[in-house]
């Protein structure tokens, strides 16, 4: 559980630190946006360097935000290899014609279609986890929901809570990690007491974790209630006449690089859809 | 011996930001029979180190650590790369700060049967051990054995967290601050039953803020800071030595502390005191001397 990187802040000084978190997480959703638009290995690349810069600019070690992968590994293979195997490109004759080869085994096929797209794929994926990855390692996560909090303000109008929706958030965001460091200790005691979590078919191992699971949720309940009388007693009522320590404040950095982001995407939109026929973009995307 | 350690360094979050030495080359040996008190700071390394005894934490060897370490609990050695973990786990019983957290089973009973079961004892035995625990701990086993745990005082059920444990007829039993967050009244009650484990247990091992507790149970204690062993004395030697327990930020036990007080206000009574009756007959003794003297 330790080494899921996914998620975690990694703390360092930085401009991208400092960003205000609303941009950055316009930043990155416009980014994933981009990435469903995008369908070639040259705007995967271009937006893999663009990214790069990013985490270079941020201090985060890029091997850091690599490991990050870790936990979608299983997912990329499994994508990869189905994708692949059961792509049939344009049949048999178009992909002979195209790429020279085509091999298939009952229902399964490999050919050069299959394996360009399971390629993408893979692309796609790797890229929509390390954006999001970035934001996480460079934003608090109360940061984070102060800009969630900050954005949705206009479905206040329509009255949405949305202040307790960014306090359940944040509590909950903010409670993760006590939660992990009480599931060690529990998972520790019990096996001091001889438990095996890594031992027999699935059902044993579920039914080994119910030792962990009934204390975890006793002490998770005992926790919210104390959380809820410190919240009562100290006038907690909502959103109701409650400021700010830290006021978000839009500054010029922030809207350079906004305005950077939509330029870069409409550059790679251009790259990729060449609305207006420039004959050098197609070399680009068709290489 | 029942635990020997040599040359055994830990350090979290290796090669990152937030990398912590806890452990720095610790040497250490417990004999068999010992009351060892290991005492220290918060953040002294105390829990890392008594997490190696049963091998919840194993002994770093990533990044070339720890070359020559040593580590031998009950016969067994833990610094090899496959350690007989569950011959380790049956021997070693392990107390955490606030067992009662573990708790989980729908009756005591249950609860404190968990431990012996993993063990694949025969049913017989481990009911005979179950009410064995339940009795040493000093809860009437017909009263509590088919309560929830969760209905029993934070006392009671520290208690049972305890039997749990002691069901397992460890050889060697670690207690991380078993008094913690108690009333006094609670605190006495545990420290009573620790000496009435002690009788059932060979050797025990307790981590503790608690001076007093310290005082009166141990034989030999070692002092942690930053990660190393600063010494091991006896509580006698330990807590004359008033510098090295300042300098680590610790309190004298309050018997000696009181002793040291009416030492220095005239009253002659030896300062390195360490319980409560020794304390009140050498406050009489020092009286009729007085007394004799007027």
């Amino acid at each position: 559980m330790k080494d899921v990187s996914f998620g975690q802040l990694y703390p360092v000084d930085s401009i991208i630190h400092r960003m205000d978190p609303r941009a950055k997480l316009l930043i990155t959703i416009a980014y994933i946006v981009m990435l469903f638009f995008v369908d070639s290995f040259i705007v995967y690349g271009i937006i893999a360097v663009l990214l790069l810069i990013v985490i270079l600019i941020s201090r985060v070690p890029p091997l850091k935000v690599l490991s990050s992968v870790k936990a979608i590994i299983f997912l990329l293979v499994f994508t990869f290899t189905l994708t692949v195997v059961f792509n049939q490109g344009q049949g048999e004759a178009a992909e002979l014609e195209r790429f020279g080869w085509y091999a298939h085994w009952g229902i399964f096929t490999v050919c050069g279609s299959g394996l360009i797209l399971g390629g993408k794929l893979v692309c796609r994926l790797l890229l929509l986890v390390l954006g999001p990855t970035m934001l996480t390692f460079t934003t608090t996560p109360v940061a984070l929901t102060d800009a969630i909090e900050s954005l949705l303000t206009p479905l206040k109008w329509i009255k949405v809570p949305v202040h307790a929706f960014a306090m359940i958030m944040s509590i909950a965001l903010s409670l993760i990690p006590g939660l992990m460091e009480e599931t060690q200790k529990i998972m520790n005691a019990q096996k001091a007491r001889g438990a095996a979590f890594d031992h027999g078919n699935i059902f044993k191992r579920a039914a080994a974790l119910l030792p962990v699971l009934i204390p975890l949720f006793v002490s998770s309940f005992k926790r919210s209630d104390d959380l809820a009388d410190a919240m009562d007693s100290r006038c907690y009522r909502g959103a109701k006449g409650r400021t700010k320590m830290k006021v978000l404040k839009f500054r010029l950095k922030d809207y350079l690089a906004m305005l950077l982001t939509i330029a870069l995407f409409f550059f790679i939109l251009v790259l990729f859809y060449n609305w207006w026929g420039w004959p050098w973009v197609g070399l680009v995307t068709l290489a | 011996m029942a635990v020997e350690i040599k040359d055994l360094s830990y350090t979290y979050n290796i090669k990152s930001p937030f990398e912590k030495r806890a452990l720095d080359n610790i040497s250490l040996t417990v004999d068999d029979g010992d009351f060892f008190g290991i005492i220290g700071h918060t953040g002294s390394g105390k829990s890392t180190l008594i997490m190696h005894l049963n091998a919840l934490t194993r002994v770093q060897k990533k990044k070339k650590q720890n070359p020559t370490a040593v580590l031998n609990v009950c016969g067994i050695d833990l610094a090899c790369k496959k350690p007989d973990l569950k011959g380790v786990r049956e021997k070693v019983g392990m107390v955490f700060q606030y067992p009662e957290y573990q708790l989980f089973a729908d009756t005591v009973k249950g609860d404190v049967a968990f431990g012996p079961k993993n063990l694949k004892l025969e049913q017989e035995e481990i009911d005979r051990r179950v009410r064995e625990a339940i009795t040493l701990v000093g809860l009437n086993y017909n009263e509590v054995a088919e309560r929830s745990p969760f209905d029993l005082s934070g006392g009671q059920k520290r208690r049972v967290a305890i039997a749990g444990v002691i069901a397992m007829r460890p050889e060697l039993l670690i207690l991380d601050e078993p008094t913690a967050g108690l009333d006094p009244q609670g605190k006495k009650e545990i420290l009573a039953l620790l000496h009435s484990i002690k009788r059932t247990c060979p050797t025990v091992i307790m981590v503790s803020h608690n001076m007093d507790e310290v005082a009166e149970c141990c034989n030999k204690v070692a002092v942690m800071g930053e990660g190393k062993i600063m010494g091991v004395f006896t509580p006698q030697e330990l807590f004359s030595k008033r510098d090295l327990i300042k300098s680590l930020g610790l309190e004298l036990p309050t018997v000696t502390e009181l002793a040291l007080e009416l030492d220095e206000s005239g009253l002659d009574v030896p300062p390195n005191v360490l319980n409560e009756n020794d304390l009140i007959e050498e406050i009489e003794r020092a009286i009729d001397k007085k007394a004799k003297q007027v």
